[in-house]
């Protein structure tokens, strides 16, 4: 058994809003085990986003977050302000989706990833500096000298985000979640990005967790793959069994809609026929029925718990099956 | 940085052209014989025609615009009706409406952006709803009533603060501070209200954006996230408000001026529409012209300090 860093419990996420509570995340579980990357997958909604920023307790006030998050031995959820920012950026950090506006447009680079440097190591403003100057270039940035210098709107998108993932390296944390880091990019920069990533995981041995609604990119760079639906967990399975052996409806719809090279000739992309449920209610019944060709009266009568098909794979659905 | 501030210099250059056209072509439009006005009760033709003569009245309008503008470079503004250079009258009434002005200034972005901001971070509680329910107040109140209340109050009822006159900081700053201290929360007020709502709405701008998340992310103190991250965005907002509240500024200073009895430039304005001086009248408003142009330069660059956006694009063409 290897030592869990992460480990999630019944973690649900509940909003009040003025039309009512949204139950973004419902007894949500992960485990994060260290150098390992963990991809979370699932539509626009479905609660990933939610989840991540919840670990950290970085939710707006509107949120009711229940459960139990514990990292390293401590639980985080509940835990004071000081011990949460105490964590926030040394020991768990965060890359997000937009590059464009997660960076302060009117400071200038180098201040950027300083000021997590002395926030959390007590070190002079020179070694801050010197130690931004080599996150930059452990990032790849080409003449890292004079980035520091420049303001984030000189930059490219993907050096952005190189900057972010630069700043979110910067106290060698344990864990570096990373929210859709390349979906606001252009392919070619994605891929360079993804490399970058592989190589943090290798030459620095953090552990990721990848948030993401592109299975090609959990394919990539993920060990293990959880799959969320309507802010549960559909399936979870590590990466080669769950491509291998998909067994949720959901997941073989959204494999069907990967496009492959050869494939479009006999046909179109396959879709995923209707919409993501509204989180208002949780539902009394599985809440992919109405979109599912599998769907019976059970399905509509009660709503799945995970069960384990096969070896060390899960999934919240009766009528589990590769076709 | 240089270039952009010569740029912007230029474009001001501009405007005061403008501006001294206007002011020149505004005062003749007046309806009233400037020589009738010089000549007092005397209606003798013979002393308005000298009159007209001495000031170069019967000249074109461009001739007179020219040897106006020739001489105002050389800082010579001509002598009002009671004979005293204008330049001279200005420049003693000047210092009076500045301090005014700029104390006002500094009491109303101190209060407006302090309470702008506990507003935004306080959204939704009794803090935010007293601090924007005062703001409503402080915009509807009319400077002359506030002003008058404030006399009653402070001047008469409670013998705190001297209810007129002025005292030149020099001879004594203590003296000068107290008469000068109600007249600039009357100044002030509007100021801050309105400095106040933009503060408000533009740190609820900045507190919801990606940056902030990434700051809170990073483990920032919540002091650091507010007063760094989120601050310096929203004074970019509040700068330009602060640019175009300075016209609000010098008129609301004529009315505070003549509620205090302060002899400033406000006064000097009204008594000279009053009185038909127009060399004084010209004078004055091209003083004020200036000076606004020059108080929206500093804006501008103050501005391009604060957002480096604007800098680069203005360079890098």
């Amino acid at each position: 058994m290897t030592e869990t860093l992460l480990d999630v419990r019944d973690l649900s996420v509940r909003f009040d809003t003025d039309d009512g509570a949204v139950h973004a995340v419902d007894r949500m579980s992960l485990t994060l085990e260290p150098r390992q990357v963990l991809g979370i997958v699932g539509e626009s909604g479905c609660g990933k986003s939610v989840t991540a920023l919840s670990i950290l307790g970085l939710l707006p006030k509107t949120a009711t977050v229940t459960g139990s998050v514990n990292f390293d031995g401590t639980e985080l959820l509940g835990a004071s302000k000081s011990h949460l920012r105490k964590v926030r950026g040394r020991q768990i950090s965060f890359v997000f989706q937009e590059p464009m506006t997660s960076l302060n447009p009117v400071f200038r680079i180098g201040r950027q990833v300083d000021e997590v440097i002395q926030e959390h190591m007590n070190v002079s403003k020179r070694e801050a500096r010197a130690r931004a100057l080599e996150l930059l270039d452990l990032v790849h940035i080409p003449d890292p000298a004079r980035r520091l210098d420049e303001y984030p709107h000189q930059l490219s998108g993907g050096m952005r985000q190189r900057v972010m993932i630069a700043m979110a390296l910067a106290c060698d944390p344990k864990i570096l979640i990373a929210d859709e880091p390349t979906t606001a990019l252009d392919v070619t920069i994605q891929a360079g990005i993804l490399d970058l990533l592989r190589e943090v995981r290798e030459r620095l041995g953090t552990a990721i967790v990848l948030i993401t609604h592109n299975l090609g990119v959990v394919a990539d760079l993920a060990d293990r793959v959880v799959v969320m639906y309507a802010g549960r967990k559909a399936e979870e399975a590590p990466v080669h069994e769950l491509f291998a052996h998909p067994q949720h409806p959901y997941t073989i719809g959204l494999l069907g809609a990967v496009p492959r090279a050869g494939a479009a000739r006999n046909g179109r992309l396959q879709e995923i026929p209707g919409r993501v449920p509204s989180l208002a209610e949780l539902p009394g019944h599985c809440a992919f029925a109405d979109r599912c060709p599998r769907a019976d009266e059970q399905s509509w009568s009660e709503v799945p718990e995970l069960r384990e098909v096969r070896r060390d794979h899960a999934v919240a659905c009766f009528h589990p099956g590769e076709q | 940085m240089g270039a952009f501030i010569l740029r912007k210099a230029g474009a001001a250059l501009i405007v005061v052209f403008l501006a001294s056209v206007l002011v020149f072509v505004g005062v003749r439009a007046i309806p009233g014989d400037p020589a009738l006005a010089y000549a007092a009760e005397d209606r003798d033709p013979k002393v308005l025609a000298d009159i007209r003569e001495k000031y170069g009245l019967d000249d074109p309008l461009p001739v007179q615009y020219v040897r106006w503008v020739g001489l105002a470079l050389q800082g010579d503004l001509g002598t009002d009706t009671r004979g005293l250079p204008v330049a001279e009258t200005i420049v003693t009434r000047i210092p009076l409406t500045l301090e005014l002005t700029f104390l006002a200034m500094l009491i109303g972005t101190v209060i407006g952006i302090t309470a702008g901001v506990i507003a935004a971070v306080r959204r939704g509680k009794a803090s935010d709803y007293a601090a924007t329910s005062v703001a409503l107040l402080g915009l509807s109140v009319p400077h002359f009533w506030l002003g008058l209340l404030m006399i009653i109050v402070f001047a008469v009822n409670l013998n705190w603060l001297p209810a007129s006159g002025y005292v030149p900081f020099r001879e004594d700053p203590v003296e000068n501070l107290k008469h000068m201290l109600m007249p600039a929360i009357v100044l002030g007020t509007g100021l801050s209200a309105v400095l106040m709502r933009q503060m408000r709405s533009a740190m609820l701008d900045s507190l919801g954006a990606d940056y902030v998340r990434t700051a809170r992310a990073k483990g920032l103190s919540e002091w650091s996230i507010v007063g760094r991250h989120a601050l310096r965005n929203s004074l970019i907002t509040v700068t330009t408000v602060i640019g175009l509240q300075l016209g609000a500024l010098i008129s609301g200073a004529v009315v505070t001026e003549q509620i205090f009895g302060i002899a400033g430039f406000g006064r000097l304005t009204v008594d000279s529409i009053a009185q038909r001086d127009y060399a004084l009248l010209q004078g004055v408003v091209l003083v004020v012209a200036v000076g606004y142009v020059i108080v929206n330069l500093l804006v501008d660059v103050a501005y391009s300090l604060i957002n480096p956006r604007i800098r680069v694009a203005g360079t890098s063409n």
